[in-house]
């Protein structure tokens, strides 16, 4: 089946006319077509128009979705037409009513039921009555969730995963039939054959012994159903409680995630803080220096200058008389020092007084080496530097702590919440185990109780002849054989089918998890909780079997596609709302797997679900783009638009 | 013999005890405020900046300065300075310079909440240059 276009006439948003041309071309691999709209322009409309098209609405429903504004002009007609190719023929199926001109603000006069036509080729075929059943042998109704799917309603497949996976199965599976003859049957056993038994053993019986504890294991059977039944009732209860804690947790582990993130935060910044006030206790020490920092470039050019007289002259002088004073014998160059030499020495002697300028030259001679300006300076700028990126440092975490703040909402209370939360999970988990424990126990005496009925039943039935006993022990025992044999079969086409279906979740699960390497595939347990399977053989809940974002949702991706996959159906596939937050490992899988999930893909798409990276991954797949939006001047209306065609 | 004149009871003083406050007590800037002086000096040497206010806040005497680099900057101004041991009036000179330099580095700082110390730094070589021919006691 593949959708050539779909029209829509006065349905929802759509006013009048609107034409959507769905034509792919698979052949070529350009099999989907994107349809962006924002909240409210009519994106849903459009996937519940082809809904309605295909297998109606309540008429509740239908009244609802007939556009106000035709409506209050003048009486007419609201109609979903889809022309569709299958099996190499063209067919049309049209579902429409009239009404009657409304006020607005009234609730829309439908007239009579919604109407049906199915055409080939323009021509009506012929099916009587059957129009429906007609549609439904190309795309049953209860198959069509796998093929229309809204991205939103995934999340049941996550928060009721138990309930909705169990229902989801035993319709893709076509048991439902059986089920329902099963517990039919059931019904008129209890109600009736049972009944009329009893009442027949009662009647017959003449050991008033066997008598009595026949009634009394009547009661004890009737007592334990009523207490078993009171414990479903409880243990379904649990699990509801469960599942509303674990969503609350799932909730508030993202805010738990981000109060943990802030705390990490604060904690470096106080560590950073401690940094800094040790940098800045080291500067102030460090500034005291710059009064020598500056003089630096002075003291190296006074380095520079000479003495007057020079200082060699100085340093002879200073030598000749400390040798003369002390009576050398011989010079420095080894000379021995007689008259002659003194004589010459003595001219060398100068009459030196200390001057300023040369005591200050001495005095930043010895200054240079002991202070060294040049290397505080340089220390000086390292801790500036450090300084700087620490305060930069600290306004990044800042920042990171106030946005963080906000995602959290200043909800102070998020940790005792999160205690709460997971304190009575721990109790629904505890209660269940109880419930269950007990249910098991109960079972077992009843069993027992219904053991030794039969036992005494059969005992009863071979000393008493009665007619009416023995036909009524005979319809009993055919009815209760023919229930267990639908039991069983339901059972053993359940173990036959399971596989397969594992087989086609595991493989669209470990197409788009982020981790394949890590996981075996998926489980579906005999109380069609889902499991997730690791490498190592761990078995995990599917919601907590990954911190990634969307993780859940993948899951009940695969789940979904699994049984798409498992109708062996060839339908065009409409997904609304298609991406919720996902991580980017993720999210690119998913978008990939859309584009293969069938022949035709229709995607409806907020736009801050895709971005044109995300569009450009399925770019060579796609055979037309489309807009919805409001038509000017008019908020309530909406008109469907094509963007870009790439056939 | 020439006296070092860091060794002598001379009264550091001021007429910006605010400004003392504000960098070596509120602000921790520096450790102590000779230290914060002797910046502040050598500044106001180099940019030739002098304050006319009346000194009228005494910190300490300098010969009970600890640090003997703060000393040693001391000394070598006042060699820049003076060329005949006129000590009080010289030193009295010092402290206005100081107060001169003091007053421009909180204008600095109070623009920039630095004191863009890599600038100065930077300008120092410079001046020094030009300013060198000013100064005492140097053997050119």
């Amino acid at each position: 089946m593949l959708f050539n276009s779909i029209e829509i006439f006065n349905f929802g948003r759509y006013k009048d006319r609107n034409v959507f041309d769905t034509t792919v071309d698979p052949k070529k691999s350009r099999n989907v077509i994107l349809v962006s709209a924002k909240n409210d322009r009519g994106k849903t409309t459009l996937f519940y128009a082809v809904k309605f098209a295909l297998h109606g609405l309540p008429i509740e429903q239908v009244r609802k979705w007939v556009n106000f504004q035709s409506a209050s002009e003048e009486d007419g007609e609201m109609f979903v037409e889809i022309k569709f190719a299958h099996e190499s023929k063209n067919y049309t199926i049209r579902r429409s009513i009239k009404f009657r001109q409304t006020n607005r603000g009234e609730e829309i006069d439908t007239i009579g039921k919604p109407d049906l036509s199915i055409y080939e080729n323009d021509v009506p075929i012929n099916v009587g009555d059957n129009k429906q059943e007609w549609i439904n042998h190309i795309l049953p109704e209860d198959a069509s969730q796998f093929f229309l799917f809204d991205g939103e309603e995934i999340k049941k497949y996550i928060e009721k995963p138990q309930e909705n996976v169990k229902q989801a199965i035993e319709k893709v599976l076509g048991i439902r039939e059986l089920l329902n003859a099963r517990d039919d049957l059931n019904t008129v056993q209890i109600e009736n054959f049972d009944k009329e038994y009893n009442k027949h053993v009662r009647e017959h019986t003449r050991d008033e012994r066997e008598k009595g504890d026949f009634e009394k294991l009547e009661n004890d059977i009737n007592l334990g159903k009523q207490t078993l039944e009171f414990h479903e009732r409880s243990l379904q209860a649990a699990i509801e409680q469960k599942d509303k804690y674990r969503k609350e947790l799932e909730k508030y582990k993202e805010i738990k995630e981000d109060v943990k993130q802030r705390d990490d935060f604060e904690n470096r910044l106080k560590k950073v803080k401690q940094e800094k006030n040790r940098i800045e206790k080291d500067l102030s020490i460090k500034r005291g220096h710059l009064g020598m920092i500056l003089l630096g470039p002075l003291l190296k050019q006074i380095d520079k200058t000479e003495e007057n007289p020079p200082s060699n002259e100085q340093w002879e002088s200073q030598t000749v008389q400390h040798m003369l004073k002390h009576d050398f014998k011989n010079c420095l160059c080894n000379r021995k020092i007689d008259d002659e030499i003194i004589k010459i020495l003595k001219t060398k002697i100068l009459n030196l007084e200390p001057t300023r300028s040369s005591f200050l030259k001495r005095f930043v001679e010895k200054v240079l080496i002991n202070s060294n300006p040049e290397a505080k300076f340089v220390g000086l700028n390292n801790s500036l530097e450090a300084l700087g990126k620490i305060n930069q440092d600290m306004d990044n975490i800042d920042t990171s702590i106030i946005t963080l703040n906000e995602k959290i909402q200043k909800n102070e209370n998020v940790g005792e919440l999160v205690k709460e939360y997971e304190d009575k999970y721990e109790e629904a988990i505890r209660d269940i185990e109880r419930y269950e424990n007990d249910k098991k126990e109960l079972e077992e005496q009843l069993g027992k109780a219904i053991n030794q009925k039969k036992k005494l039943e059969q005992k009863i039935e071979t000393s008493v002849t009665d007619k009416n006993l023995d036909e009524a022990s005979k319809r009993k025992e055919v009815c209760e054989k023919i229930r267990n044999a639908i039991e069983s079969s339901i059972s053993k086409f359940y173990q036959i089918k399971k596989p397969e279906l594992e087989k086609h979740i595991t493989s669209i699960f470990r197409r788009l998890t982020n981790n394949p390497e890590l996981y075996e595939g998926l489980e579906i347990e005999d109380n069609f909780e889902m499991r997730v399977i690791r490498k190592d053989g761990t078995k995990l809940p599917t919601y907590t079997y990954s911190p990634s974002a969307g993780a859940s949702q993948i899951v009940a991706t695969a789940m979904i596609g699994g049984l798409n996959k498992f109708t062996t159906r060839q339908a065009p596939v409409l997904i609304d709302t298609p991406l919720g937050r996902l991580d980017p490992i993720h999210r690119q899988n998913l978008i990939e797997y859309y584009s293969q999930i069938g022949p035709q893909v229709i995607i409806l798409y907020q736009p801050s679900e895709l971005d044109d990276g995300d569009i450009e991954i399925i770019r060579n797949n796609l055979a037309s783009e489309w807009e919805i939006d409001s038509i000017p001047g008019s908020a309530d209306i909406s008109k469907i638009t094509r963007g870009k065609n790439y056939l | 013999m020439i006296q070092r004149i860091s060794e002598k009871p001379l009264q550091l003083r001021s007429a910006l005890k605010y400004v003392y406050d504000e960098f070596v007590d509120e602000k921790k800037l520096f450790q102590t405020n000779y230290s914060l002086f002797s910046f502040a000096l050598v500044y106001g040497l180099m940019k030739s900046k002098r304050s006319d206010k009346t000194l009228n806040s005494d910190f300490i005497k300098i010969n009970t300065i600890g640090d003997d680099q703060i000393k040693d900057v001391i000394d070598i101004v006042y060699q820049l300075l003076d060329d005949s041991d006129k000590e009080e009036g010289t030193w009295q000179e010092m402290l206005h310079i100081a107060d001169g330099g003091l007053l421009e580095l909180k204008e600095i700082y109070d623009k920039n909440k630095d004191f863009r110390i890599q600038n100065i730094v930077s300008e120092a070589t410079t001046i020094w240059n030009d300013k060198i021919r000013d100064l005492k006691n140097i053997n050119l």
